[in-house]
């Protein structure tokens, strides 16, 4: 496969973009050449380019060009073009295999990367969790991404952005059909098994943010066979719920349009919009939980989250405010 | 004065000047207009002065009046989230952060924001740093985590850990002191 220098991946992408367009009817070599400023030579170049990367692309002489079916691969190549946002994914980073997005994207922050770019990954060696656990990252089927972000925030509210973080990735999967909660402060699940989620690291001094990396792991094609036993118990996907696969790419895409529009929203209305939709997206709120943290057990009823996203816990001994911990349910309550 | 609710906590400072402790009838009031409402914890300080009230499920509030600790960072919310397990744990008022004297040499590393503090990178690893360790500028000294944003704290500048000021797994507060630091 001969790689694609700059110029060469802004033509493919372009071709892509106006073969996607057109859907299922043919596109003209004229119309491409003619919007690209390229020979109709250049443009059968750039066709076959895309080719080389697993695009079914139908010619027929007189028509023209048609797109019949796109790789499953996660490239700039397969997201630009169907992005609708105007910072976020405006630069991938992708890879085959990273230790983990987030430190890489931690790292492209350190050295400046710009609000918006965007690492993905087919795969991660030692994908983070919380607390040093791992995240499973079985090859080419979920998504792993991690995405830099330059808020205009004091390091305090940084927070809330887990939260919203939580409830755009709830809406994504809520679009593609399954029906996702969030469990506090920002697991989603479908059930009571998880789906995606969310590990969020900041760089900051005392009253500014440097940036904030927003890792997300959201379980799309895998198979329970794709996951360790132990792991396969608690998760599930996004196929397994619909029993069909998604496009990574376009799943991708919509992800970044929502987290774009609730972060537009919480720049201009604050935390409380995030807020509201959190709580009617949430499977904690109202239930009897035990609430795991480092140093202590607390059992008790989640009454609600606080305007820092703080989770209040009703406990026999009162309202504890909790700020860290893994939330497990106890059993089914209706909610209040 | 500021005033931030926050669930059933209330804190307050005063940063007005500083003047004697306050006198038996003043808490007395304070105490009694508490009880008409549903604050259950109130942190309220003034100059070198530190007020926590903390109202359990108990017949009486619990009232504990201190000097503030001294520290070279004035906005240190005083008020300490340890855990509180029990009504019982309640009756005795959290112990005040660890606050470090003037008299110690080296420089404070304060949280940046509220969470929980934690030593090591994983439950089962080794802490980060110990007493003694001798540090270099950006080496990270512990984790704050808030909701599951993790945020490394790094030394800013060469030296050796003579405090830890913090156990792990604890709550902190926004600039409350978590090590002592002195330069190399």
């Amino acid at each position: 496969m001969v790689p694609l220098d700059r110029q060469d991946a802004t033509h493919a992408q372009l071709v892509l973009e106006m073969l996607l367009e057109s859907g299922t009817d043919f596109a003209s070599g004229e119309a491409l050449s003619g919007k690209l400023g390229l020979s109709r030579t250049a443009v059968w170049k750039v066709v076959n380019a895309l080719r080389d990367r697993g695009y079914a692309i139908e010619a027929v002489p007189s028509r023209g060009y048609r797109l019949v079916r796109v790789p499953d691969r996660l490239t700039g190549l397969e997201i630009l073009p169907l992005l609708e946002t105007h910072d976020l994914g405006r630069a991938v980073h992708a890879f085959d295999s990273l230790g983990s997005t987030s430190e890489h994207a931690f790292r492209l922050a350190a050295e400046g990367a710009e609000h918006g770019e965007v690492v993905v990954a087919e795969t991660q060696t030692a994908g983070r969790g919380r607390r040093g656990r791992t995240w499973a990252s079985p090859p080419g089927k979920n998504l792993y991404t991690s995405l830099i972000l330059r808020p205009e925030l004091p390091p305090q509210r940084a927070p809330e952005l887990t939260l919203l973080a939580a409830v755009a990735v709830a809406e994504t999967l809520r679009g593609e059909g399954v029906k996702a909660t969030i469990k506090w402060p920002n697991d989603l699940q479908a059930g009571v098994k998880k789906i995606a989620g969310i590990l969020t690291e900041l760089s900051a001094e005392a009253d500014r943010v440097h940036f904030v990396v927003l890792g997300i792991g959201v379980n799309l094609n895998a198979a329970s066979s794709d996951f360790p036993p132990e792991i396969a118990e608690v998760a599930t996907s996004v196929t397994r719920v619909l029993g069909r696969r998604v496009n990574r790419a376009a799943f991708l895409a919509r992800m970044l349009g929502g987290l774009e529009q609730w972060l537009d929203t919480h720049e201009q209305e604050g935390f409380e919009p995030v807020r509201e939709r959190w709580r009617e997206l949430s499977s904690t709120l109202g239930q009897e939980v035990l609430v795991k943290a480092e140093r202590r057990e607390l059992r008790g009823v989640a009454e609600d989250i606080d305007t820092d996203g703080a989770l209040l816990l009703r406990t026999e001994d009162g309202v504890e405010r909790i700020l860290a911990g893994d939330v497990e349910q106890v059993r089914s309550r209706l909610r209040p | 004065m500021a005033s931030k609710k926050r669930g059933d906590e209330t804190e307050a400072r005063d940063e007005g000047p500083a003047s004697s402790l306050l006198d038996v009838d003043a808490l007395r009031r304070i105490v009694e207009l508490l009880e008409t409402t549903e604050i259950t914890r109130l942190s309220w300080r003034r100059g070198p002065e530190r007020l926590l009230i903390t109202r359990g499920h108990g017949p009486a509030p619990i009232v504990q009046v201190a000097p503030a600790p001294a520290s070279a960072h004035p906005p240190v919310q005083a008020v300490s989230h340890a855990p509180r397990a029990s009504a019982a744990a309640e009756a005795t008022p959290p112990p005040a952060p660890a606050a470090p004297g003037n008299d110690k040499k080296g420089n404070v590393v304060a949280s940046p924001f509220v969470g929980t503090f934690y030593r090591t990178p994983a439950p089962d690893q080794p802490a980060f740093v110990e007493v003694g360790s001798v540090v270099r500028k950006g080496q990270v000294l512990c984790i704050i985590e808030a909701m599951k944003l993790m945020n490394e704290i790094e030394a800013d500048e060469p030296g050796k850990i003579t405090e830890i000021l913090v156990e792990n797994g604890q709550p902190v507060e926004f600039g409350q002191p978590l090590f002592r630091i002195e330069p190399a």
